[in-house]
């Protein structure tokens, strides 16, 4: 895991890391929308 | 300066390249759907309204059968298409009614009068005895829509909008053809299902009480759902709904003909007459519409619909509770769906029709089951 963080968080990104950096803001975008829709409170209470 | 442009490329890049993430990720969410289309359960279409309506009704009946619910208050059904769903409120009319009548909301959605019968069938076949049933109805809903015309089913409607320059149009279009927009509400209701279902599973394991373990999502006495329609509609919006209606040929009086409404018409008193001979007292609600709307609407429609009452139960009618001017145009959220506002109006009138018609000197019928 440490392993990973530090090839996705190093300086001077290759294409590749790049590429898996920009995947995962689109996903957090994505599911970030998705989720805003959830308007029902017991959504939040069920944590 | 060449900093500057320099910098300015590289966040333009990093735009549209998130945007190119986004649009993949879109792309592999639409192909997983294709390849296991069940994998996500459509909520707000025929089956999904179908299903939930169901759900409701065994629910209730189970809450009967377990004694959950006292059987000495009247049960008061709400059935309908999207008009009734938007517009009825089961608290706010229990309220207004003092609790005199326990409310369970059937109504789903769909074009035409006997999809609201096929969607509510099980009430028919269970042992749900509601002592008044309020349908709530339009009468656009006695025609088949004429298919639309060629113009409204472009091949690549895209690409029509930007031929003709409608920004608003491909905007739109853009804007429903991403599959994370058009399916939002199916993956909050699936994402909700889960949680409650932990939620109720942990509670249950604390031993914890009847009214919190209840989940509040199968919950039959809960309110309809809603599509969440925002409260005020845009010009544009409402201009494209009559242009919609118009294209169905729903404003043509020729479309309201008796040979052509006939099968809608049988439908409707066919439910009716199977709704009384439960027991059942029915009113029928006519249900608000934008001025817009109805303006464009011919008589032939409201007269098509009266005499197939009077035609079909002569004297013995239901009453009928003329909701369609009850609200003005800032309280409807499109032309035929009501807001905040427009629910408050039409709830007053239907909880103080529904306290006229409440038999008073007979115990509920579902007292005794």
């Amino acid at each position: 895991m440490k392993r990973i963080l530090a090839w996705l968080s190093g300086p001077n990104p290759s294409p590749t890391q790049y590429a898996v950096r920009l995947m995962i803001v689109a996903i957090e975008l994505v599911l970030g929308y998705l989720l805003a829709g959830q308007t029902n409170p017991f959504f939040y209470q069920a944590f | 300066m060449r900093a500057v442009v320099l910098r300015g490329w590289a966040l333009a890049t990093s735009a549209l390249s998130l945007a190119l993430a986004v649009l993949l990720i879109n792309g592999a969410l639409w192909l997983s759907v294709r390849i296991e289309p069940d994998w996500l359960r459509y909520r707000m279409a025929g089956a999904g309204f179908e299903s939930d309506i169901t759900q409701r009704i065994e629910a209730a009946e189970h809450d009967y059968r377990q004694r959950v619910v006292p059987a000495d208050v009247h049960l008061c059904a709400l059935i309908g298409l999207s008009g009734m769903r938007e517009g009825g409120d089961l608290v706010q009319l229990t309220k207004l009614l003092g609790g005199r009548c326990r409310f369970i909301g059937l109504s789903g959605a769909g074009g035409q009068i006997d999809t609201l019968a096929e969607q509510t069938r099980r009430l028919l076949s269970g042992t749900l005895r509601p002592d008044v049933v309020v349908i709530g109805i339009a009468e656009t809903l006695l025609v088949r829509p004429a298919p639309p015309r060629e113009q409204a089913a472009a091949r690549w409607p895209l690409l029509q909008a930007l031929r003709q320059g409608d920004f608003w149009g491909l905007a739109s279009q853009a804007k429903a053809s991403l599959w994370f927009v058009v399916r939002r509400d199916d993956v909050k209701g699936a994402v909700e299902q889960v949680l409650l279902d932990w939620k109720q599973n942990l509670l249950t394991l604390m031993k914890g009480h009847a009214t919190v373990t209840r989940n509040p999502l199968t919950d039959p006495w809960r309110e309809m759902m809603r599509m969440g329609i925002p409260e005020t509609p845009l010009p544009v919006t409402l201009r494209r709904e009559v242009e919609s209606f118009e294209a169905s040929g729903l404003y043509a009086a020729a479309s309201y003909e008796t040979s052509r409404v006939r099968p809608q018409l049988e439908a409707l008193t066919t439910l009716i007459r199977n709704l009384r001979s439960r027991g059942a007292i029915v009113l029928v609600a006519l249900m608000p519409e934008h001025s817009l709307h109805r303006s464009r609407l011919p008589e032939q429609a409201h007269e098509a619909l009266m005499r197939g009452l009077r035609e079909a139960f002569d004297a013995a009618a239901p009453p009928v509770l003329d909701l369609r001017s009850s609200v003005p145009d800032e309280g409807m959220a499109d032309i035929v769906h009501v807001n905040g506002r427009g629910r408050d109006l039409i709830n007053a009138a239907l909880a103080m029709q529904i306290d006229r018609l409440l038999p008073r000197s007979s115990p509920p019928l579902m007292a005794g089951r």
